[in-house]
């Protein structure tokens, strides 16, 4: 009993007011992770946009607003698309913004926010939340890599919901890094401040590979490369955010495999 | 308590990594060396052997080639981390004495790798209640030639059994239903989803009555050239905040109700 107690007293500095992720203050709002786009020559996303309302048994036409941010965080382009009912869409992000002349980078975040909350929702007091599937496309590979949102991010006010440490705090990725690999670490700010970030990569005798700190805004994605490690390695992410979960693109040659972090 | 399995998919052979530090610096762990355990099922009753001592630290790769002689045809593999030897046999699962995190949870690579590449997700498995059912929306079918698109359920239950059950693929649009098919508790079934008439449009619903299980979806381009792999989420994370769980049972007594065979 003493032991359970010295435990969350030793535990308290790290979550009394510091949720993983907040409520939004209205309950008609609906809620988005902050996804990663990616597209130029190399790349393209694509986005499994299902009607959520429709799963819900919400019968008629639903639509949903795509929001895009550029790399720095900055809002750019969203657009209104109508949803398929209970067929597969996939949205094909570089069609979405050829609506534009220019893209302002080739990568940034976006979100997607469904219009319908079905009312069985509401009286749950829960609050509909797109987390689905983006698929990238390198090089035009036959085949796309998958990878699911997994983060209460963003409501449709644009407020980030993401919580902010008081400490420090360290993300040690579960992942083992090889030598003759080429990897991207992709991160995204979910809170409403800047945040300053550590990346580094370790070896198993702990020492340092490589090193690199930045600032991340809010809604902004960070992509960190590395390549040629000498020896097999992992990751530690130090920040103020309460969970640094990357997003990791790993290659080999022209093909990836990418995952949550 | 989770459990990390060596996947198993076509023209590839599975590789788990596990790793013997925390994901974070401040939920209490003990930071300690764990035993490496391989637990399966034989003469229905669980069997654990001990693979080794695994430093504070450090990580383990497990091929399944290292295994395979050491387990029955076809039998589930999973590997596991404990601060002590697993009993020889049980009649039932082995409960883990081991570290535990919650943001995020101990993680293991979960692999998968062909002659020409790899694909993998960071993951783990606890058993399942054995009265649960599995409902999971399935947007990741891939088209186009020499493309092969599989569903693997995965499930681990305490009962050292193989039950069989039945699985149900249907269409959401039409919710006619398109294929059904055996499967069986603690082991990675292997459904194929080409054969079913799936075209581009078609949103696939994938449901098991008699049993839960992590579904994962699974594409091969030219019998394992380029794979792609990823898991959806259970419904429940089509929402957030309230009463998500009652927002699952809805959308599940929903959807179990429409879909008849």
């Amino acid at each position: 009993m003493m032991n359970t107690f010295l435990k969350k007293v030793k535990k308290a500095p790290w979550v009394l007011a510091q949720p993983l992720t907040k409520k939004p203050n209205n309950p008609q709002l609906v809620i988005s992770d902050l996804f990663v786009w990616r597209c130029n020559q190399d790349w393209n996303t694509y986005f499994e946009l299902l009607d959520l309302a429709s799963l819900f048994g919400d019968e008629g036409q639903h639509q949903a607003n795509i929001v895009f941010f550029d790399d720095n965080g900055e809002h750019f382009y969203q657009q209104l698309i109508e949803l398929s009912g209970l067929n597969r869409q996939v949205l094909d992000i570089s069609k979405v913004l050829s609506a534009l002349k220019q893209l302002p980078s080739d990568y940034g975040t976006f979100c997607i926010f469904h219009k319908k909350v079905p009312n069985s929702i509401l009286k749950l007091q829960s609050f509909i939340a797109e987390r689905g599937y983006v698929s990238y496309q390198y090089k035009k590979a036959p085949l796309r890599s998958y990878v699911h949102g997994n983060f209460d991010a963003i409501d449709s006010t644009f407020t980030p919901l993401a919580g902010s440490s008081f400490l420090n705090r360290k993300y040690n990725l579960q992942y083992l890094f090889s030598p003759n690999e080429c990897y991207e670490i992709a991160l995204v700010n979910a809170s409403s401040s800047n945040k300053r970030v550590e990346f580094k990569i370790v070896n198993f005798s702990k020492q340092v590979q490589r090193k690199k700190s930045v600032v991340i805004k809010s809604k902004q994605v960070f992509l960190l490369t590395f390549k040629n490690l000498p020896v097999h390695s992992r990751l530690i992410v130090k920040s103020k955010m309460i969970m640094a979960r990357p997003v990791v693109f790993c290659f080999d040659n022209d093909k990836i495999n990418i995952f949550h972090g | 308590m989770s459990y990390y399995p060596i996947l198993t998919a076509p023209y590839c052979s599975g590789k788990t990594t596990l790793y013997n530090f925390s994901p974070n610096d401040w939920e209490s762990v003990d930071k300690c060396d764990q035993v490496v355990s391989l637990t399966y099922i034989k003469d229905g009753l669980w069997h654990s052997k001990t693979i080794e001592e695994l430093k504070y630290q450090s990580y383990k790769v497990v091929n399944h080639s290292d295994i395979v002689d050491l387990i029955p045809d076809g039998a589930l593999a999973l590997l596991s981390l404990s601060k002590g030897e697993l009993p020889d046999t049980s009649k039932e699962l082995p409960i883990l004495s081991c570290n535990h995190t919650n943001v995020p949870n101990y993680r293991a690579t979960l692999g998968l790798e062909s002659a020409s590449t790899e694909a993998s997700y960071q993951g783990e498995i606890d058993p399942f209640p054995p009265q649960a059912s599995m409902l999971t929306f399935s947007p990741f079918l891939q088209f186009g030639e020499d493309i092969e698109n599989y569903v693997l359920l995965m499930n681990l239950e305490k009962s050292p059994e193989n039950k069989e059950v039945e699985v149900e693929v249907y269409d959401a649009h039409s919710k006619e239903l398109m294929k059904v098919q055996s499967a069986f508790s603690n082991q990675i079934n292997i459904i194929s989803l080409d054969d079913v008439g799936f075209d581009e449009q078609s949103l696939p619903i994938v449901v098991c009555r008699g049993m839960a299980s992590i579904p994962l979806y699974f594409s091969s381009y030219k019998r394992g050239k380029i794979l792609s792999l990823e898991h959806t989420h259970p419904p429940a994370s089509l929402v957030v905040h309230g009463n998500r769980f009652g927002a699952q049972k809805q959308l599940k007594d929903y959807w179990l109700s429409q879909l008849k065979k």
